[in-house]
């Protein structure tokens, strides 16, 4: 046996040492706030009416901690877990923006409701601005969405502000419910955004 | 007897009629003539009197009575009345149309008229004249009618108010003038009448319906003058009315605005009018309390009526500036004061506005009096001279209030403007005793201060405009140019929508969904630096857990 055999067996037993003790390959599960059943069917949206009135949603504020892509559990009064291996699919404050978008328009048909930009910016006749403080799950087993929007005229007077908070129980284990009972506390949100419009 | 005599017949004697038949016709054709006579004395109206100041346009069997154009009788005879100041005409009227001839029934002439609010009767320029008949509301028949010179401005039955408006003004109004509702006419003046012993003109005034509505127990009534100029210390006014009222004028009402709406009038009612609409929204104070005052400057631009006012509220005004009083009697002495009257009113004091709150104003006027307060004549408009008197504390105090005849006196003090004459006066005393000669050569030392810097700011310019003349500096500013041409061209490649913005994009896009990618495994690493080489014990995550 040559030393040239010899080196190419030696390099050939380490690689496969190695690849022994490696670790098993991380599994990270991805998320979306949009039901992937039903995006599809929903996804057409109508074309702007000028005779309606045009709401702009600035893009979403979120706290520090739910920007990291990871789902966060609350697990005690000031300690939170930011999941690695349970990850939001995009950009929370994108896909927040754009679910509230497409639930504000489901629920008021005789509004138009575009992203807050300067192409719409001489047409509209109010702005909304959201910021999350907290969008996570709790270990008590509820889902928490909570923060505060402020609804500003077409002068950019401000309007009306109001807080938020809501807790929706858990029903179910797992990390896909919990985004499912996220995804409902939109709802609500919508809902509360509805009734603040009468201030305009 | 003789044979013959007996062969001969005799003859038959019979009476004959002494009336012949014939003499029926013509009694036949009487009965019908007579028939028809008492037929048609039957059928015909009454004959009525009708008297006229002249008999213009009116012919005999020619010009009819006519009820909405529709003839209903004819003149039949024209003659002088009695006092041959006039013409009475005689017409018959037919039977049918003899219900409407009452006590109250009108006559007039149509014929072409012409006025400033009104045109009529043209129609009778081709087809003549005519009497036109306004029926009455009486029962009582009559067959004497006192004619019309003009027609009534109200046909008879129409809808609306009759009131009476009374006016001391300057300006009379005349007949047919409108009375407007907010710049729409609504009704109109029907009759006017000088009551010579009020020096009063009353004003009979018809209200249209549905406007007769807006005519409330606080409605007031105000002159509209076609034009009106009002130059005040606010500025120059100008309003005009409709072009009716641009001519005649008219009068205009309305509720005041610091009223609420009065009852309903359904009968005659009488109102006052005023002189314009400003004084309308005055508020009325009939009770006051008259005081004197008097100035030692001149009172040229003071009135009657003038305000009189204390920080600015008006409290009452001037009543009289003349010098008829006793007490004046060397007028043209030096220290002659001129006495004004004038009135304050309680009302505007906030007190009841009767004669209980002139007492207590009375009695409060007196203590405030003794605190020091005064009248000071002051300018109200400088462009008209206008002056007004206003009411203010001084720091002196009165002594006991004084009398000027019956009525209390207010002291004066020197108006604000003669103070200020006074203070520029001091004023122009100081500033001619200023030290003017220093102030110059300080003034002179900085002017050459500042040509010296001048005259170097100059030679630098001098300088710098050398400096760009030079060859080197033109070929640096060329150099400086070519450079900014270069950095916008760079700049414009990466501008929105650009190819190499695209593609920046493109790369920014693929770094982050890299680094999202990594990120767990990055995570792992700095947890767990061997753990890509070494197998070892994943941490736990925790889950989350459902409430059933």
């Amino acid at each position: 046996m040559t030393l040239k055999t010899s080196l190419y067996l030696f390099t050939i037993c380490l690689i496969n040492l190695l690849s022994s003790c490696a670790n098993a390959p991380i599994i990270v599960n991805y998320y979306t706030l949009d039901n992937m059943d039903t995006r599809i069917k929903n996804s057409t949206r109508k074309v702007i009416n000028e005779q309606q009135p045009l709401v702009l949603l600035s893009s979403i504020k979120l706290a520090d901690f739910l920007t990291t892509g990871a789902l966060v559990l609350q697990l005690k009064s000031h300690q939170i877990q930011l999941s690695n291996q349970h990850r939001w699919a995009d950009n929370l404050s994108e896909t927040l923006t754009r679910n509230l978008l497409t639930k504000l328009a489901r629920k008021m048909p005789n509004y138009d409701f575009e992203r807050n930009d300067l192409r719409w910016k001489n047409k509209s006749q109010a702005t909304i601005d959201v910021t999350f403080e907290q969008f996570t799950i709790l270990a008590d087993k509820n889902t928490l969405t909570s923060g505060s929007f402020w609804l500003f005229n077409k002068h950019n007077k401000l309007v009306h502000k109001q807080s938020f908070s809501i807790r929706i129980p858990l029903t179910e284990d797992g990390y896909n419910h919990a985004v499912v009972q996220l995804e409902s506390s939109l709802t609500t949100l919508t809902q509360q955004i509805q009734s603040s419009l009468i201030f305009l | 007897m003789t044979l013959q005599e007996q062969d001969l017949p005799k003859a038959v004697i019979k009476s004959v009629s002494k009336v012949s038949s014939i003499w029926l016709i013509p009694l036949v054709a009487l009965t019908i003539g007579a028939w028809m006579i008492i037929d048609t004395w039957r059928q015909q109206g009454p004959l009525i009197t009708i008297e006229l100041s002249t008999a213009q346009g009116i012919n005999i069997n020619e010009t009819l009575v006519k009820l909405h154009e529709m003839p209903i009788g004819k003149v039949v005879d024209i003659k002088l009345n009695n006092k041959l100041n006039g013409v009475v005409l005689t017409a018959r009227i037919n039977k049918k149309a003899s219900s409407l001839l009452t006590s109250d029934s009108q006559f007039w002439v149509v014929k072409p008229r012409i006025s400033l609010g009104n045109i009529s009767g043209l129609s009778t320029i081709l087809s003549g004249a005519y009497i036109e008949l306004s029926p009455g509301s009486k029962q009582t028949f009559s067959s004497n009618f006192q004619g019309l010179d003009n027609p009534p401005l109200t046909p008879f039955g129409t809808p609306g108010l009759h009131i009476t408006l009374d006016s001391n003004s300057d300006h009379a109004f005349d007949i047919g003038d409108p009375v407007l509702y907010r710049g729409n006419k609504v009704g109109r003046i029907e009759y006017t009448h000088f009551n010579g012993k009020e020096g009063k003109f009353y004003y009979n005034v018809f209200i249209d319906a549905p406007y007769d509505q807006l005519i409330t127990t606080n409605t007031r009534f105000w002159e509209v003058k076609g034009i009106e100029i009002d130059l005040s210390a606010e500025g120059l006014k100008f309003n005009t009315g409709t072009l009716e009222t641009l001519l005649g004028g008219g009068v205009a009402f309305d509720v005041p605005s610091y009223m609420v709406k009065g009852e309903v009038i359904t009968e005659r009612a009488y109102f006052s009018i005023y002189p314009n609409k400003e004084k309308v929204n005055e508020r009325l104070y009939s009770a006051g309390q008259n005081y004197m005052v008097l100035f030692s400057q001149t009172i040229r631009g003071l009135k009657p009526g003038a305000a009189v006012e204390y920080k600015g509220i008006k409290i009452g005004e001037v009543v009289r500036t003349d010098i008829d009083y006793p007490e004046v009697k060397d007028f043209l002495s030096k220290h002659t004061l001129l006495p004004v009257m004038i009135k304050v009113s309680p009302g505007r004091l906030g007190l009841q506005d009767n004669e209980m709150g002139v007492y207590k104003s009375h009695q409060d006027m007196k203590k405030w009096i003794s605190k020091g307060l005064h009248g000071v004549l002051n300018i109200d408009n400088l462009l008209t001279g206008s002056m007004y008197i206003e009411l203010k504390y001084h720091t002196i105090e009165n002594s006991e209030p004084k009398t000027y005849g019956d009525l209390l006196l207010i002291p004066t003090a020197d108006s604000e403007l003669k103070q200020l004459f006074e203070r520029v006066s001091s004023i122009v005393n100081t500033i001619e005793e200023l030290p003017f000669n220093g102030v110059i050569d300080s003034a002179n030392n900085a002017l050459n201060a500042m040509n010296t810097a001048m005259n170097t700011f100059d030679s630098a310019s001098f300088e710098v405009a050398e400096l760009l003349k030079n060859p080197q500096s033109q070929a640096l500013i060329a150099q400086l140019n070519q450079t900014l041409l270069s950095v916008e061209n760079l700049t414009n490649s990466y501008t929105n929508g650009s190819q190499s913005n695209q593609q920046l994009n493109q790369l920014m896009q693929t770094i982050e969904q890299t680094v999202k990618a990594l990120t767990p495994l990055l995570i792992q690493l700095k947890m767990q630096p061997n753990s890509l080489i070494f197998s070892g014990k994943q941490r736990l995550e925790l889950e989350p857990k459902g409430q059933w």
